[in-house]
């Protein structure tokens, strides 16, 4: 049983949560229970808060990564405690653990740790004295190296908790792993766009993950993974209400063609590249694609047409990105010989990097101008489905009811599980209404 | 170099293969007007057609069919007063990458990995388990070798 920041942010809500622990147990089950950080965004003791403590104290100053995970495990570390005292307080035997005692071994990856491993020895000899353990989640330990006797604390990431529950659920081989959160299930949209947006009975392994990687947040896809690998029953339930919730199951358990939902995700900007000829063309788009990785940039809706390319960067990296490519100079060869060389302008207006690196270049023979165009402030829709988007007629019905509402459509891409569309993000939440008509999402599911 | 895991998928590349009998196609002349693009699309849809990897271009789009659907495909959109054409020959490579969008520079590093090849990409598409990436047939076999050679 997975708690997550708004299940244990007040102590109503630690009671609400405890006492499904408590009901769990009355019902002969042996509930192992992980918690998220007390709160969201924010709030004193969550995450983001705790990582600002070390931010403030020199915004300068780089932090290592392994004291960023040291700092971010102590919000999850009194939140387990403070439920496992909740638990206490209705007489039942409790204890809290952190990840790396629950036995979760992860690689050295701070900051982004992957589960290599799971001992659950500790807990499992917690359960058998009839007590509930109360595990961290988002963390684990890394296993000792270079000559030191303990490993260190890790963090897993974006999702961390939800991967904490499924790891320990399937190394327990659980009957079931289940995710308490602050809505009753998943939903075939954000409730706060749509609001008669109904909560998913049942659904795939795979609906949720892709449902998660376009920007519900309902559930990490690392966990769905994990769940899937070692075919454990998942549920996402409510804290707040007695709802059944939403079961998720294997492609096999439930098969057929459906339309899942309708999401929306990230604040990007989206980057045009134009070039006069295509072979130049690929060599401006290699070296871009190459600074881009090698600079940890992640790219959205990649294109590419005969004469030009595009993607979409987050817009937090966009400076980065600014950084990389203004007045970056690539020169294009033919027969081994520089035959042209451009210099990369972001944007419409020059920089001074740009007219710098012009005037420094302008002994060594034509320059042209590679430029970038930006399109800031747009978001990706999604419309996930399964077995559905490889029926004719499903884009055009996409396209129509974006038309129907004037929504500027600056790109799309698609996979087997989802169809995206690059909007301004002014129009998301509309985007986002309409699909969910345009595909009739809010009848009984 | 991060260590990698066996209890979770892998970070990275963990799997390469390639699906070849695809078929651009694409469809010029449009202007900016999105309602030609659907009337476009109904087009596709009425010849019993699914529009996959759809791409949106200046005054034009394209997407991907079987090869064997790419006639019917151009003769519909000709009809009904489209200009189009095909470009066949065509493949899909999946490359399998668990959570692409969380692991930084990753969606970066294949198309530099697949341009490298040799290979022109078509179009690339994501989800939650892997990455898709329209290039020609011809390069796809060295293409899947180049990012199999970054697998972990």
């Amino acid at each position: 049983m997975k708690f997550g920041g708004t299940s244990v942010a007040t102590p109503e809500s630690r009671l609400l949560a405890a006492r499904k622990v408590v009901d769990a147990v009355e019902r002969g089950y042996a509930p192992v229970v992980v918690v998220s950080a007390i709160g969201r965004k924010g709030e004193p003791y969550a995450t983001d808060t705790l990582l600002s403590l070390l931010t403030d104290v020199d915004p300068l100053v780089d932090y290592d990564l392994r004291e960023m995970d040291l700092m971010l495990c102590c919000g999850e570390i009194m939140s387990t405690c403070i439920f496992a005292q909740t638990l206490k307080s209705l007489g039942q035997p409790a204890s809290a653990m952190t990840g790396g005692q629950a036995g979760l071994i992860t690689d050295d990856a701070h900051g982004n740790a992957r589960i290599i491993e799971v001992r659950p020895h500790d807990v499992l000899r917690l359960v058998e004295k009839g007590r509930v353990p109360v595990v961290c989640g988002f963390q684990g330990r890394s296993d000792s190296k270079d000559g030191a006797v303990y490993g260190e604390i890790t963090t897993l990431g974006r999702g961390g908790s939800d991967t904490t529950a499924s790891a320990l659920g399937a190394a327990l081989k659980a009957e079931s792993i289940e995710i308490y959160t602050d809505v009753d299930g998943v939903k075939t949209a954000d409730p706060s766009i749509v609001e008669n947006a109904p909560t998913l009975g049942k659904m795939t392994y795979n609906e949720v993950a892709e449902i998660a990687h376009q920007g519900a947040k309902v559930l990490h896809p690392r966990a769905a993974q994990i769940a899937l690998k070692y075919g454990i029953p998942l549920w996402v339930k409510s804290t707040f209400t007695e709802e059944v919730g939403t079961e998720i199951v294997s492609d096999k358990e439930f098969p057929g063609r459906r339309v899942t939902g309708v999401t929306h995700t990230g604040k990007l900007v989206y980057l045009h590249i134009e070039v006069s000829s295509e072979a130049e063309k690929r060599v401006i788009e290699h070296q871009v694609y190459r600074l881009m990785a090698d600079n940890k940039v992640n790219l959205f809706m990649v294109n590419t047409h005969e004469n030009s390319f595009s993607f979409a960067v987050p817009r937090k990296q966009l400076p980065k990105v600014k950084e990389i490519l203004d007045g970056l100079v690539i020169p294009v060869a033919e027969g081994g010989r520089v035959s042209k060389t451009f210099l990369v302008q972001v944007g419409r207006a020059k920089s001074m990097e740009t007219t710098a690196q012009e005037q420094m270049l302008s002994g060594l023979g034509p320059i042209e101008k590679c430029q970038v165009d930006l399109t800031e402030n747009c978001t990706i829709v999604s419309l996930i489905a399964h077995e559905f988007l490889q029926q004719p007629g499903i884009f055009r019905r996409v396209v129509e009811a974006l038309n129907r509402g004037a929504i500027k459509m600056i790109q799309t891409s698609d996979s087997l599980l989802s169809v995206s569309v690059l909007v301004p993000e002014s129009d998301a939440e509309r985007a986002v209404s309409l699909l969910h008509a345009e595909f009739e999402l809010s009848g009984e599911r | 170099m991060q260590s990698q895991t066996t209890f979770e998928t892998m970070r990275g590349i963990s799997a390469v293969d390639a699906q070849k009998g695809f078929s651009l196609i694409v469809v010029r002349g449009l202007g900016d007007d999105r309602e030609r693009l659907s009337e476009a699309l109904e087009t596709v849809k009425v010849a019993g057609l699914s529009a996959d990897f759809l791409k949106l271009g200046k005054a034009q789009f394209s997407f991907l069919v079987k090869e064997e659907d790419q006639q019917p495909a151009v003769d519909a959109l000709t009809a009904a007063g489209f200009e189009a054409s095909h470009h066949r020959s065509k493949a899909v490579i999946k490359v399998s990458s668990p959570n692409v969008r969380d692991e930084s520079g990753l969606m970066a590093r294949i198309c530099e990995i697949v341009l490298a090849s040799g290979a022109t990409i078509y179009n690339v598409g994501d989800m939650h388990d892997c990455v898709q990436v329209v290039v020609q047939s011809e390069k796809s076999e060295a293409t899947c070798e180049a990012l199999r050679g970054h697998m972990v």
